[in-house]
Order: structure tokens, then sequence, then C-alpha cells
């Protein structure tokens, strides 16, 4: 079952508002979401929940892992708007880069592989950021459906 | 030059009747760099594949042959093959997307080497220049797209979201030294294509975040640089190829030459492609520098051995449950495993839709008949399974396919050389769920593999060449995901 950590939410579901109603041309990473997924669900990251995290716990997907697998199994993307999905570890507030990779052509699904560099902690977290690096509009359908990250 | 592209394209039509995979690669190497001196020179003086910049010469005269080859393809006629078109169509088209290109694959790699291959000698064709050899854009060293791409009165110029990468994470050092730290080669493409490759796709954006991304000419120097990448990894870093025959053999036949005739090629071939028909000017990719260089026929040789061997890629083996061992059997007579493994074993598996294992039937062969050529079904607990079974039936896994190996190819495997003993692996997870799916399968029944060989279209399996000895045969789980050849 999807939980949303309120507080974040909320802000950013203001913040969202706000940018939409003053500039309905905008960049979009600025909006962040945070949501947290219970196994065989399946997460929606678009222009309004650019992002997501998962805990890491236990040691075996911790420092036991080479890598993150990230499957991506459905996108609208009727504009072609290029997507790429940045990838941390964050552990106690700091986001630290893992890797990224991008959908080709960019409304294609795929399964991606990102190094951990033994830098994964249990307890800390993996988290996704849905980047969409040109202007888009408001009425723009951008959606990645992604399932939990696997960690091999 | 023309010469040693015929011979090259001769020679892997004799490889493809001899046997495949590092068989084919004995032979491609015994001819090339043994006896033929005319050979060896032309391997010594094959085209440069240079680093797209300014300032230099060479760089420059390869940038106009370029432009020139460009606009002549896209002045051919939509009824010839090398027409930039038709060329592009090969891999996608914008609307339609992908067409025979190989992206999330294992040839993802294999297939694009081959695509630039022939592209290169259709260049070297139209512009009448042999030695031409298609500039890489190392997006890692020089992020800005060169400025011969972005004159609009150039055949060069496609219109781009932008010509600028320097801000991209995906094509820093710090994403590609990573990268290269992969010793892995099926995971260390599978980061390449995601990351560099996919995010340059997606950031350069309009026609090459599509299908048909070819039609825009930096698409072609995009994949250089990708080729480079495995080049690299693979000669300069030295990590090793896989060795399976599976992914050796694979092999496509949709590409043209230089002149528009039909080709084929096959992966294994592929990997020796930059030792004996382009060379890439060495640069840095991240940490890596650009230091290399081959300094003597002797370091060629040793460095083309390597490649043309590759390696037994790591594989994280969960299970491993033998069906049969070392037995006889004929051509004619499909084969069934006597020892059945129960269907519990993998439930665990094929109860969740998405498990990250993978069950696959390994076999392998003690020795190949000597003149026949061939290819394998795989079914699964279909004991009647024949000829005319249906590759549609439920049961029905996938299938390999090999050729008769002449006994002189051995000879390259002999004298002191540990002997090839081909390795074929074939997923059966999709079947196996399917079977359960129609309850043709419970955690009750067993499991038996068939294997039924079938005569190459047109032609007879013969009752005097008809022993083929089977050495194992197995059924192995591993996380790792095999593109294996249906």
């Amino acid at each position: 079952m999807v939980t949303k950590i309120m507080a974040i939410a909320i802000f950013s579901f203001f913040y969202n508002s706000v940018e939409s109603c003053s500039n309905p041309d905008k960049t979009n990473q600025e909006i962040v979401d945070i949501v947290e997924t219970q196994e065989e669900e399946t997460i929606n990251l678009n222009l309004g929940h650019l992002s997501y995290r998962q805990k890491i716990g236990s040691d075996k997907d911790g420092k036991g892992s080479e890598f993150i697998k990230i499957q991506v199994v459905d996108v609208t993307n009727p504009k072609l708007h290029s997507i790429a999905v940045e990838v941390f570890h964050l552990e106690n507030g700091t986001e630290n880069i893992l890797g990224s990779f991008a959908l080709y052509p960019s409304d294609n699904i795929g399964n991606f592989l990102i190094a951990t560099q033994g830098k994964l902690n249990p307890g800390g977290m993996v988290l996704l950021k849905l980047v969409v690096p040109e202007t888009t509009k408001q009425s723009d359908s951008v959606n990645i459906t992604l399932k939990k990250v696997s960690f091999l | 030059m023309g010469d040693f592209n015929n011979e090259i394209n001769s020679l892997d039509r004799r490889v493809f009747i001899k046997g495949l995979g590092l068989v084919s690669l004995g032979v491609v190497s015994g001819l090339t760099l043994g006896g033929c001196e005319g050979c060896a020179e032309k391997i010594r003086n094959r085209p440069i594949r240079r680093r797209l910049r300014t300032g230099s010469p060479e760089v420059d005269a390869d940038i106009e042959t370029y432009r020139e080859a460009v606009q002549l393809m896209k002045g051919l006629p939509s009824t010839d093959s090398r027409s930039w078109i038709n060329q592009a169509t090969i891999h996608g088209t914008i609307a339609g997307g992908f067409n025979q290109c190989q992206h999330g694959t294992d040839h993802f790699f294999s297939w694009h080497r081959a695509y630039l291959y022939f592209f290169e000698k259709i260049c070297q064709e139209l512009t009448g220049n042999p030695d031409f050899g298609l500039p890489y854009w190392n997006w890692n060293q020089n992020p800005g797209i060169h400025s011969a791409y972005q004159d609009t009165s150039s055949a060069l110029f496609e219109s781009r979201n932008t010509n600028d990468l320097s801000n991209v994470w995906a094509v820093s050092d710090d994403a590609l030294n990573t990268i290269f730290d992969d010793t892995n080669f099926f995971t260390f493409s599978s980061q390449i294509e995601g990351t560099p490759h996919n995010t340059v796709h997606s950031v350069v954006g309009q026609t090459m975040v599509t299908g048909g991304s070819p039609l825009d000419p930096i698409f072609w120097n995009h994949h250089c640089m990708v080729d480079y990448c495995w080049a690299k990894w693979n000669i300069e870093m030295e990590n090793d190829n896989p060795n399976d025959t599976a992914w050796g053999g694979t092999e496509w036949d949709h590409f043209v030459d230089g002149e528009g005739n039909p080709v084929t090629m096959s992966a294994a071939l592929t990997t020796v492609l930059p030792l004996l028909s382009y060379q890439y000017e060495t640069s840095a990719i991240g940490d890596s520098n650009e230091t290399f260089s081959i300094a003597s026929n002797r370091e060629f040789k040793k460095i083309e051995k390597r490649v043309r061997e590759g390696t037994n890629v790591k594989m994280d083996i969960k299970q491993r449950m033998r069906l049969s061992d070392r037995d006889s059997i004929s051509l004619l007579t499909p084969f069934s495993s006597v020892k059945n493994i129960s269907g519990s074993n993998f439930s665990r598996i094929l109860n969740k839709p998405n498990f990250e294992e993978n069950i696959f039937v390994s076999v392998k062969y003690e020795d190949l008949p000597p003149t026949n050529d061939f290819f394998v079904r795989v079914y699964i607990n279909m004991p009647d399974a024949n000829l005319a079974s249906s590759i549609e039936d439920v049961h029905f896994a996938g299938s390999f396919a090999f050729f008769g190996t002449n006994k002189t190819s051995n000879e390259f495997h002999g004298s002191g050389h540990k002997r090839h003993q081909p390795n074929f692996l074939v997923n059966i997870t999709p079947t196996l769920r399917k079977l359960r799916q129609n309850q043709l399968l419970t955690d009750n029944d067993s499991i038996s593999v068939q294997l039924v060989p079938v005569a190459i279209s047109g032609r007879t399996l013969s009752e005097d060449l008809s022993k083929l000895i089977l050495n194992e045969l197995e059924i192995i789980v591993t996380p790792i995901e095999i593109e294996t050849k249906q």
C-alpha cells in the first residue's frame, strides 16, 4: 500500500499548485514528492510525483548487492519528452548519486541496472527522481510506471 | 582494401558453413593472421575511426568524407537498399519505433557493431574512399556536438534539442568510471545502454529520441562511441566477451554491403572487427586514459587470441540439476531425458510472475556431426515430440542452431588447445509458466526435456553422419538474464 509522507506531500502539492498557476510552462525538477511502497506494488512517477524512495531492509540488499535493478513497465509520453531517472542512495538526509538512466525511445519500457558501488547501507534508502529536462506544459502527460526496485 | 573486405565477407560465408562461434573465429584468425601476408598488411592499415574534434586535419577530412557520404545516400532512390532512409529503417522509424535493432538484449553491442560496420562500407563505396573510418563522438571528452553537424546548410544537420551535453551526468567521468569498473560483459553492456547511450539519445532529442534516430547523422557517431566503449573495455582494458556459442552464433542477415548486396554477420564475428577491419584512435573515457597502442605483431596476436576466445562470464548458478549424462544421440531420433525433475523445485520462481531468477536448459555436446547443418528444438514434458511437432505448441521452449563442424576446424583447437565443447542455453521459464497456466504442470509433476534435431530448410539429415554425442544435459537456475537464441 502506498503511504505518503504527509508534510512533504502537502508542501509539494502546494508548491506544485502555486507553480502551476503562476507558470504553466515550467520545468519540473524542483517538485519533490516522496512516496514509499510495499512489495508487489507498482509506482508511478509523473510531473506531479517526481520521486520515489525505498528502504534498504537487509544487509543482503545493502552491502551485499552489486546492482539496483529498476524495471520500467509502462510509459505514457505522447510528446516524447526526454525522460531520465536519477538514482541516489539516501542516508541521514544526504543524497549520493549512484547513477542514472534514460528511456529510449522516450516512450519505451525497459530494465535498467545501476551499480551500487558498495555504497548501500541497511537503514538507508534508494531514491529515484524523474527528470524531464525539457519545458513541459501543465497539460502534458508524462508518466512512468515502475516496479519496486530490486537488489542483485 | 576492397579485396580485403570481400575476403572477410567470403571468410564469413565459409565460416558460416564450417561452424559458428569460436570455431568460426578460429577459421578467420587462422586464415587472416597466418599464411596471408597481404591480408596482414591490410589489417595493419585498416581504416582508423578517429575521435571527433576540432583542430585535426585528419578528422576534418573524415568529417568531409562523411558529409559527402550522407549527401550521396540521401540522394539514392528508394529502391536502393543503401539509401539514407532504407539504412535508418533497418533500425526503426520515427513513427513506428524499432525494427531490427537490438535494445535491452545481450546483442545491443554486437548488433549495432554490425550495423555500423556495413554502414561504413557503404560510405567507403559511395565516396570511393576505402580508407574512410567513421569518426566517433566521445561525449565524455567532447560533450558538444561538432560544429559541422550544426551547419543548417550541411547534410549533417538535423534539428536537435541541444548540441551541448556538458552538464549531463550520464556522460561524466563519475558515471562512466563506475560502469567501466564492471568486468561482466552482460551487466557492462546493460549499463552502457541504459545510462550514456539512452541518455544521449534522449537529451539530443527530436529525431534522436525515436526509433528512426539513424536519420540524424550524429546517430552514427554516437553509436560509434558506444562501439568504442565496448572496444576499449574489451581490447584496451582487457575484459572478456562471452564465449557462449548461443550468443556468438546469433546472426543477422538484414544488412547490405557497400554495393547493396545482402550479407550475413554473426555476433561472434563482430568481436574481432575492431582488430581485423577497422581500428579506433584511442582516447580517454573517464579515468581510463588514451595511452593504448599495439606495439608489435606478437602483441596483436596475443590480443586477438584473447578477444577471439572470450571467457565464461560468471554466472551465479543457484541450482543445478542434471537430467542426463554422456549419451549418444541419433540425429534422426528425438531425445527425451530419462531422469525427471520435480516441478516443485521451481515453484518459488514460477509462482511469482516477476521472480528475479530464470530457469535454463543447458545442453553440452562432446562432439558434433561433421557435415550436417541443423538446429535443435527444445520441448518440455512432451515425450512424443518429433519433427512434426509444432513450434506453436505450448511445450515448445526454443531452439538453438549449429552447423556441421568440418573436422579440419578442430585443428584450431587441437595440439595443446582445449577442444571446444559447444554449450547451449535455452530459457524455459516462460514455457514452464505457460504449462502451469494451462494446468499442464503442477508441483507434483516432473519435468522432462526433449531435444528434436531438425535439418536446416532444404537439407536432409543423413543416417551415416548422424551421431551426436551429448555430454551433459542440465537444468540450471540463475539470476542472470540471458537472451538466448530462440
